[in-house]
């Protein structure tokens, strides 16, 4: 059986509440991985060639997009506003460059399109984002984004379970 | 007459957005345009409490992508705080890290953020005005852009030992040497990151050349220029003295960071969170001035490398000698800064004192009081604390660079939408230049949080009658 190599890639600011609800469903796979043993997550949660991957950072740069054309299969995952009106958001993406007018951070699209202009590949990709209700300045999550975490964390693993993906070796 | 009026809004508490309004007259043309900050992030209050040698490590998390600028601005002022000042060796490993932190930024904002606008044109189909745009006109250099800012990244990491949230500085100096082997593997990357650099150069001078009449009437500002200078009047990042130049060049003051209080002064305006920092003694608006790449270029007489020097020059012929006005040149400016970071790379690689494990001064003289002033990608920084005998902090300032350039920018927003926007509708080329201005200082407004659904900017146009108009807003 072919597996696709996966690449769980969570981003936000886990000192600011609900923005880093993708460092916190990190953690939560990682546990239902069985790797539970993360002594210092911040630095751990980087491509180790295991399958699937998981990968935490503040934010998108640009210099990822060469370690994203290695994988056939990506999730990003994010916090979304209260302007998208799923709890969940689970959408599949496609390469496309967005220059962000004020700030320094890239897409996941953006993402994307460097990886396909500059190392011509395209791989599958999805944005998995969930409802953040607080911002403020705690790396515990809302209640109620807490509770979105776990059926995201679910659907996860059961999208790699039915494709036998399972901490296999790359 | 009652004003038209655009207005651009957040969607959330969250960063990293701004509001822009645009107000128009009777006749559909600009009568004024603001720019407002809406966030308020009281970081100074919430420090309060905490200890001073914690600073190095909390004030990073002010923003995700350059912390390193608040981590080495946090150990100065503790240094002084607790009175340990580093050993030479740390001194060249933290400003070492803070080239670092120059090249991986200054490199993002010319290659990735704004070239697009400039090398491809503010009018050009949104759909190829990108750097995937530049990808396709020049694949070589889109690498290369990518390849410089790894490079600048891996300096941080390097010294770090960390990716995320460098801990290096720590008050009375750093806690890692530098190995042999790591110094090799930065000096081995240095050529080529200096050869992408000048490529950069040529083609922003290229672009400049051919769109000379677009730069001169894009937002001309006339200020006072802030930076920090070597005791020659030097471009300085790490350390050195402040100085500050009027409209003609001529110095109005040298000072030490320590006393910045008795210089800047704030502003404050009703529509806007942000503070607008004036020299004092010219008083609020005569006393403005800009900060950044542009400011710091003007405000010195030269550069202390060779090839940054070169461009130095050439950047002082642009104005027959006088301060360069024109606030796209910010863009020429950061490339040669970036130039210079990567020479003093290479200096500080080579002085026998970087391998040093003499990189801490454990012997403290506390003094109570501490101020930490470093010229960040985007300006000037000061960290500027009070702790109590015990060490604990009792109060807390920081001014940061995008704060001293808020007059800049605004001022900017309502020259450009002056210059370009007419009647009711806004295009998109219009809108463009509107963001290139504010853009061209290179903000940080914040990027610690950014989720998926926020509106970094929103415009609203209202008419002479106060009535809404038009409002364009971008995600991402």
């Amino acid at each position: 059986m072919n597996r696709p190599r996966v690449l769980i890639l969570g981003y936000g600011n886990p000192d600011r509440q609900d923005d880093g609800v993708g460092y916190q469903a990190l953690i939560k796979v990682a546990e239902r991985l069985g790797r539970n043993n993360l002594d210092d997550p911040y630095e751990e949660l980087i491509p180790q060639g295991l399958n699937p991957d998981l990968w935490f950072d503040l934010q998108l740069k640009p210099e990822m997009a060469e370690d994203l054309s290695r994988y056939n299969q990506i999730f990003f995952i994010d916090a979304h506003t209260g302007s998208i009106p799923e709890e969940i958001g689970w959408r599949e993406l496609q390469g496309e460059f967005q220059t962000s007018p004020l700030t320094h951070h890239l897409t996941p699209e953006s993402c994307l399109s460097l990886t396909e202009t500059l190392y011509g590949k395209k791989p599958d990709a999805v944005l998995i984002s969930i409802r953040g209700y607080e911002f403020g300045f705690t790396d515990e999550l809302s209640q109620p984004t807490r509770a979105l975490l776990s059926q995201v964390v679910d659907r996860i693993m059961n999208w790699l379970n039915e494709r036998g993906i399972c901490d296999y070796p790359a | 007459m009652v004003a038209q009026k655009i207005t651009i809004e957040p969607v959330t508490r969250i960063e990293g957005h701004a509001k822009i309004t645009i107000r128009l007259d009777d006749a559909g043309k600009v009568d004024h345009a603001y720019l407002h900050i809406n966030e308020f992030r009281g970081f100074e209050k919430f420090c309060e409490g905490r200890m001073v040698f914690e600073m190095p490590l909390i004030t990073p998390r002010i923003c995700g992508i350059c912390p390193v600028s608040h981590h080495l601005a946090a150990a100065k002022a503790a240094d002084e705080t607790l009175g340990c000042p580093p050993p030479r060796p740390a001194v060249l490993l933290r400003d070492l890290m803070h080239m670092g932190q120059i090249i991986q930024s200054h490199g993002m904002h010319f290659f990735e953020l704004a070239g697009p606008d400039l090398l491809l044109g503010f009018d050009a189909d949104p759909a190829i005005r990108n750097v995937v745009g530049i990808i396709q006109a020049n694949p070589d250099l889109a690498v290369k852009a990518v390849n410089l800012r790894k490079f600048g990244q891996e300096i941080i990491s390097i010294l770090g030992g960390r990716r995320i949230h460098p801990n290096f500085a720590i008050p009375g100096g750093v806690n890692r040497a530098l190995t042999i082997a790591d110094r090799d593997k930065i000096l081995a990357n240095l050529d080529e990151s200096i050869k992408t650099i000048q490529t950069g150069i040529a083609v922003m001078k290229d672009w400049a050349q051919r769109n000379a009449e677009d730069i001169a009437k894009f937002a001309p500002l006339k200020s006072g220029y802030f930076g920090l200078v070597t005791p020659n009047n030097s471009l300085e990042l790490y350390d050195g003295d402040v100085r500050l130049v009027d409209v003609n060049g001529e110095q109005l003051e040298k000072f030490d960071g320590r006393n910045y209080l008795d210089y800047i002064a704030e502003h404050v305006e009703s529509w806007s969170y942000l503070k607008f920092p004036y020299y004092k003694k010219l008083g609020w608006p005569n006393g403005v001035y800009r900060v950044g790449p542009l400011g710091r270029l003007n405000a010195s007489d030269q550069i202390d490398t060779p090839l940054a020097n070169k461009e130095h020059k050439i950047w002082k012929s642009i104005n027959a000698g006088r301060p360069v006005e024109n606030t796209l040149y910010y863009h020429y400016a950061r490339l040669i800064e970036t130039l210079f970071a990567a020479e003093r790379v290479s200096i500080i690689l080579n002085d026998p004192d970087v391998l040093s494990t003499d990189i801490l001064n454990t012997r403290q003289d506390f003094q109570g009081v501490g101020v930490g002033v470093i010229e960040a990608p985007r300006g000037t920084l000061f960290h500027h604390y009070w702790a109590n005998d015990r060490g604990q902090l009792e109060r807390v300032n920081l001014i940061v660079a995008t704060g001293h350039n808020n007059w800049a920018m605004s001022t900017a927003v309502d020259s450009v939408a002056k210059t370009y926007i007419t009647g009711p509708n806004i295009t998109e080329g219009m809108l463009n230049r509107v963001e290139a201005a504010v853009r061209a200082h290179d903000p940080c407004l914040s990027c610690s949080t950014h989720a998926v659904g926020q509106m970094p900017m929103v415009v609203e146009m209202f008419d002479a009658e106060g009535n809404l108009i038009q409002t364009v807003s971008r995600g991402v």
